[in-house]
């Protein structure tokens, strides 16, 4: 492997877990997420060597590029099905334009800080996350495990990932 | 202004999540969304943490070396190479339109050889085909049996509702009614609820399925493949075990732990589709190559009509809607329906999706023809052709996530002749004639499966 290679591989180690969390939250179903990553890292390489040694922030140029390629998704009929909804990834990509807001995204390579916030939630919750997460139960099924109405585990996990995000927020905050 | 988002719109997020919102709600979802765009930051950061979890509860360490075999292997390609291709396979379609001459699965029969015959309890029955995909012979095997074979397709259908295809040259152990041992060769294998648990074991590690569908490989020198179709699976060598989702696949061999690979099931082709129970496919209908559910759902070919096989072992709890409940040609000898099957909750059932789902787009008058047929194992209950049937049938038998159109088939067209059904006498055949270029063309085969 050549250096401008090299130089790739850690450029996808460093960022592939923030790219695909990126590319989830613009709505793309979940069993696409990987290939489409795949399809920014490929598109990212072919430009690479005109950047090399320019590039500033290579997290945002990655996030632009697979934003134009969830973009690319919405234009071809036979591709939407990558999406979830494509109404909703519409809205999410028009809400990315016009917001400067901190990026979720940026934490959430930072793995150790993640299990860290999931070990201060309640015992109830982490639980909960597990079923869903590791076992892939849904509510339902989550909800006879743990003697819960589904929409009580629902609102459970959402209240949970809300928790994660501003847990997630306040470590980056904090000096290392 | 700003109001918090509301429980309703909570656990509507929530269904989109884990799969089960329904279309009607994701559309006021959206339209939810629209009108307080201030709940977009929230659901765009749900999003991400969900997939951060699933990352959590999933670690793949293999992505970054996949990722990079995939640019590499990639990157030597321009734009237009797409293009390119499928300008070619267009002209190629209208070259050799028609019936193709070769049947997909047919492999010739060659000898096969039981060694150490055991006196153990039948454990499954043993299905032999031949080069056009037929089922030449059946008997039972006992836990305790070794075959060989240098060549040939077989299956084993376990008493406890397991099924499993393998591609000869082989050498395999019939170690009980719920796990062998894979010496050498290549394997298909589907587990039932009634099955989970089901083991293959291999010289460098084992495979326990935990639901629904894998593939294992064992080659000359031992090394081990372990592709997931659907569900999951427990790989473990020694100490050392990793639950492998599906589209994921891993190796193993004697000089090293288990290793991910790059998903790969194209070369399991053959005994995925028999497992599935295609035995044979002519002309433009061929078998779709091996994947997992989500991503045989979203399946494009230009040259040819797919046979997409959907859920397995569904309950028959439910009355079905279908054109075609009878031997007979459509539009022709057979009424079109609405023909409705009382359900009858002692069946089980399983389904297949004959589609054309071109990557691009041809003018109606300039449409291709295909013509083809599929010989399945089990005899066909209905066939679904028009779109309202389809529909109709989504919920029971779906595999995937089908957001497009879904059309059916045209009983009349304007510039072309119909498109038409037939189904043999002895019900397991269906052959087919579809003007197609535009749209998405399929019909829902429905097959008895006890």
């Amino acid at each position: 492997m050549n250096a401008r290679d090299s130089d790739f591989t850690k450029l996808i180690q460093e960022h592939h877990a923030s790219l695909r969390y990126f590319i989830q939250s613009l709505g793309v179903n979940p069993a696409w997420v990987d290939d489409v990553a795949q399809d920014a890292f490929l598109i990212a390489y072919r430009k690479w060597p005109s950047l090399e040694g320019d590039l500033e922030n290579p997290g945002a140029w990655l996030r632009s590029i697979a934003r134009n390629v969830v973009q690319n998704e919405l234009a071809k009929q036979n591709r939407r099905r990558r999406l979830m909804d494509e109404n909703l990834t519409t809205l999410l990509l028009q809400a990315g334009e016009s917001e400067s807001r901190s990026s979720t995204e940026d934490l959430m390579d930072r793995q150790e800080a993640l299990r860290k916030c999931i070990s201060k939630l309640s015992e109830r919750a982490r639980r909960i996350l597990e079923f869903r997460y590791v076992n892939d139960l849904n509510s339902g099924e989550i909800g006879s495990e743990c003697d819960m109405k589904p929409a009580a585990v629902r609102k459970l996990l959402f209240h949970s990932r809300q928790t994660l995000a501003n847990c997630l927020k306040q470590s980056l905050s904090r000096p290392a | 202004m700003n109001q918090e988002m509301p429980d309703s719109v909570m656990e509507m997020l929530e269904e989109l999540l884990d799969g089960s919102l329904p279309q009607e709600d994701r559309t006021r979802f959206v339209e939810l969304l629209h009108e307080h765009p201030e709940w977009l930051e929230e659901v765009s950061s749900q999003l991400a943490i969900s997939g951060a979890l699933s990352h959590w509860a999933h670690p793949d360490p293999g992505f970054v070396d996949l990722t990079w075999s995939h640019v590499s292997k990639l990157s030597g390609e321009d734009d237009q190479d797409f293009v390119r291709q499928f300008r070619m396979r267009l002209v190629k379609r209208r070259v050799v339109r028609g019936l193709a001459a070769a049947a997909v699965l047919g492999l010739a029969l060659l000898p096969w050889f039981w060694i150490r015959p055991s006196n153990g309890a039948n454990v499954a029955e043993l299905s032999l085909t031949d080069a056009e995909g037929g089922i030449v012979s059946t008997r039972h095997v006992s836990a305790g049996e070794r075959l060989k074979a240098d060549a040939g397709l077989m299956r084993l259908s376990f008493r406890n509702g397991a099924v499993v295809a393998i591609e000869a040259p082989l050498d395999l152990m019939i170690e009980s009614g719920s796990g062998l041992n894979l010496k050498r060769g290549r394997l298909n294998a589907w587990c039932p609820e009634s099955a989970h648990g089901f083991v293959v074991k291999t010289a460098t590690a084992q495979a326990t399925d935990l639901g629904t569908s894998f593939g294992v490989s064992v080659g000359d020198g031992g090394r081990s493949e372990f592709v997931v179709l659907d569900g999951l699976v427990e790989v473990s060598k020694g100490d050392e075990k990793i639950r492998l989702g599906e589209g994921a696949a891993l190796t193993a061999d004697h000089a090293q732990g288990l290793k991910s690979v790059e998903f790969d099931a194209t070369g399991f082709s053959k005994t995925w589709s028999l497992m599935q129970g295609i035995l044979s496919t002519r002309g433009a209908l061929v078998a779709a190559k091996p994947d997992t559910p989500e991503k045989l759902a979203q399946l494009e070919n230009d040259q040819h009509v797919l046979v997409v096989p959907e859920k397995r072992d569904v309950a028959f709890d439910r009355p079905i809607r279908a054109d075609v409940i009878r031997p007979g040609m459509l539009p022709g000898d057979i009424d079109g329906g609405p023909h409705v099957i009382p359900a009858n909750p002692g069946k089980r059932l399983s389904a297949f999706q004959l589609r054309y789902n071109p990557v691009g787009t041809i003018p109606e008058e300039q449409f291709l023809r295909f013509e083809g047929e599929v010989t399945l194992d089990r005899p066909i209950l209905a066939i679904q052709c028009q779109s309202g049937f389809l529909l109709g049938g989504e919920d029971m038998f779906a595999s995937g996530h089908w957001q497009g159109d879904m059309p059916g088939i045209e009983l009349t067209q304007i510039h072309n002749p119909p498109d038409n059904v037939v189904l043999s006498p002895d019900r397991r055949t269906v052959k087919i004639v579809f003007y197609a270029g535009r749209y998405t063309d399929a019909i829902r085969v429905i097959v008895e499966d006890n």
